[in-house]
């Protein structure tokens, strides 16, 4: 199944991309996508990874930018 | 969307902080340097790197430790850290808070734009007045159900898509189709989610729910736009990949295998190294491609914004690129070009009979039935009628009608389809004349072509269905260029297939029965579609209103949009390829290299931001 989740600050297209790198060496990760001027984090896997893919998820995005976090997209 | 009530995100004020701090030590640096206290001078230079690029250095850290280590931050903090083992105090300050400059400037124009856009989102009201329990209650505008009745009053926005069942109004409709005109609204109008209601008081019923209305397709749309990617994005994410690694490939030969070189032939290394090592410092300054990066997605995804503003949806930014290089512009033309209902257009009477008597007996004849030939009859006519004693209506072939005095009245299709749709009329089997009627061409469809034109596509087509005579008609008013009659469904869609191989096309139709023409065109575009899903779904591009002038100007801003992303490749890749030039020939010290890169990104990104005004 896919996710949407929305990323709260990331203003930069390359960090987006590394940020899109990490998330998708994930394990359990199918393909990840992020949109950087809709912060849009798209997740593709398994519905039972979820909870451990979002928290190794949250860590690589705080490694890219310190103060970006992952929300619900609604 | 986000919960951004602050003027500056968190990482933004980080920056606005090194900034300040960083901005306060330099400038004490530089009254000491001034006062001939160069040390002291010196440490507050240094200070007022660390200030700034602490950031930086925390990030160049992190990088190193995920063993990411061509990250620009590193980059930039080898950077500062040499223009200090030089003895280059004040550029080491400089680096570091004008790279944060660009930085802060960047973020806060990214954020702007993205308000920008998701404004579009907030174009229906959160709280809907409904009637629950025999009186009006207002719940949020997500729990109205279908079929429930609310109401609007004037001044407010349409919560949600609904149709009116009492009361009469007018309604701005621009935030969703772009239409400045107010529209008048009666008893069984289609009200869309986002318009404003504006002058009366009106109760409705409620035909899709908030979630699915127009305001929210619209919203989905745009957000979705950003899936489909141009060439020119694509080749600059994969630059983006390879241009760090490749600054600092190229900043270490000229630091370490330049000098060596020299030595072979009997230089001193040392020597060599600190000429040469001070040259590559000045290429690491340049070593960050956001400024590259993100102008040209921001192009486009500003570009994209100000058309839905325009009511124009653009379903991904590859399709700007489609409309900007588009050789031939099709059209379909019942229902694109001409408004889609029959008007009377001439008649002929017998000898014995006059204009109104014949259009008289017609209209009185043909006042119950629905058929577009008696709606165009009907609006013609508009004196008095006489009551019929018995109206059938013949399927297939017209109506008959028996009034008292005169007898029996028959307004008939001719049998053999004749070129012009007509009528004929009989009264008691006689024949007093002939009624024809024709499609009228939309007000604003001429100068629409005229302007398609002027924008360089190279032909412009009409496809239809019709009779050659009528097809030629529409052509020659128009003045388009090609008119392909008399085709069924599959035909158009061989046709656009056979222009498809000749160049771009842009189909535009109302998205009826031409579903595979809109997907077979390099770009589909669905006009006046805000009611109708299967369009919206088969189109790349929505029209929200009806007017074909609508393309020209998606056009018009396709075009600009496209030139304004090639500019900014081109001035971007031209100031980094100097920089490095000049740094390598000596001419560019880390000032100028500094000041061209954060000044480079200042203009690329205004550059981009100038596509969302009007």
């Amino acid at each position: 199944m896919t996710k949407v989740f929305r990323l709260t600050d990331i203003d930069c297209p390359v960090c987006a991309g590394k940020v899109q790198d990490l998330i998708s060496k994930i394990d359990g990760v199918k393909s990840a996508r992020v949109d950087f001027l809709v912060l849009k984090l798209t997740i593709e896997a398994e519905e039972k990874d979820f909870p451990a893919i979002m928290k190794q998820a949250e860590k690589a995005v705080k490694k890219i930018e310190p103060d970006c976090d992952i929300e619900d997209w609604d | 969307m986000a919960k951004k009530k602050k003027k500056f995100n968190k990482t933004q004020r980080k920056r606005l902080a090194s900034i300040l701090s960083g901005g306060a030590l330099f400038i004490l640096g530089l009254i000491f340097s001034i006062l001939k206290l160069e040390i002291i001078g010196a440490v507050f230079f240094v200070a007022a790197g660390a200030a700034a690029g602490a950031m930086c250095v925390m990030r160049a850290i992190n990088g190193i430790r995920s063993k990411n280590f061509f990250d620009e931050n590193t980059l930039m903090t080898i950077a500062a850290i040499g223009a200090v083992a030089i003895g280059e105090y004040p550029e080491c300050a400089a680096v570091m808070i004008l790279y944060q400059v660009g930085e802060l400037f960047q973020s806060l124009a990214v954020g702007k734009s993205r308000k920008a856009i998701s404004e579009l989102g907030k174009l229906c009201p959160d709280t809907a007045e409904v009637m629950r329990d025999g009186s009006f209650v207002e719940v949020t505008a997500t729990d109205v159900l279908c079929d429930e009745i609310i109401r609007i009053k004037p001044g407010e926005r349409i919560p949600v898509d609904c149709i009116i069942t009492n009361g009469t109004t007018t309604v701005d409709t621009s935030p969703v189709t772009g239409e400045s005109l107010p529209v008048d609204a009666v008893e069984g109008t289609a009200l869309y989610s986002g318009c404003m209601n504006l002058t009366g008081l009106i109760t409705a019923k409620v035909v899709r729910p908030a979630s699915e209305s127009a305001a929210a397709r619209i919203l989905k749309l745009t957000e979705q736009a950003s899936d489909r990617k141009t060439a020119s994005e694509a080749f600059i994410t994969r630059f983006a990949k390879v241009y760090t690694p490749l600054v600092c490939i190229i900043a270490a030969a000229t630091a370490f295998l330049i000098p060596l070189v020299i030595t072979l032939f009997g230089g001193n290394f040392l020597e060599q190294f600190a000429i040469w090592g001070k040259k590559s410092l000045s290429m690491l300054v340049i070593s960050c491609p956001c400024a590259l990066v993100i102008s040209v997605p921001l192009g486009y995804f500003c570009g994209l914004g100000r058309a839905s503003t325009s009511g124009i949806l653009i379903k991904g930014s590859a399709f700007i690129d489609t409309l900007a290089k588009a050789d031939y512009a099709v059209f379909d033309k019942t229902g694109t070009l001409t408004k889609g209902n029959l008007a009377v257009c001439g008649y002929k009477t017998a000898d014995n009979i006059t204009e109104s008597q014949l259009m008289q007996y017609a209209a009185s004849a043909e006042i119950v039935s629905s058929h577009p030939i008696a709606k165009a009859i009907c609006n013609y006519y508009t004196g008095e009628l006489i009551n019929a004693t018995v109206i059938n209506e013949i399927a297939g072939k017209g109506v008959e009608a028996k009034f008292e005095n005169i007898g029996v009245i028959t307004v008939f299709r001719p049998e053999e389809e004749k070129e012009t749709t007509a009528v004929e009329v009989t009264a008691n089997g006689e024949h007093i004349g002939t009624i024809y009627f024709r499609d009228e061409i939309k007000a604003d469809s001429k100068e629409a072509i005229q302007q398609i034109k002027a924008l360089g596509i190279k032909e412009t087509v009409i496809l239809t269905g019709d009779g050659t005579k009528e097809a030629e008609r529409v052509k020659n008013e128009l003045s388009v260029d090609k008119v392909y009659s008399r085709l069924l469904p599959e035909n158009k869609l061989s046709k656009i297939e056979e222009l498809c191989n000749n160049g771009t096309v842009i189909y535009v139709g109302d998205g009826i029965n031409d579903s595979p023409s809109l997907a077979r065109a390099d770009a589909g575009v669905a006009m006046g579609a805000l009611g109708t899903d299967a369009a919206i779904e088969a189109a790349d591009i929505v029209l929200m209103d009806g007017s074909p002038k609508r393309l020209a100007e998606a056009i018009k801003l396709s075009k600009k949009t496209y030139k304004t992303v090639k500019f900014n490749i081109i001035i971007s890749l031209a100031v980094k390829i100097s920089v490095l030039t000049l740094s390598l020939l000596g001419f560019a010290g880390m000032w100028g290299a500094v000041l061209a890169d954060v000044g480079m990104c200042i203009i690329c990104v205004s550059n981009s931001m100038r596509l969302l005004k009007k």
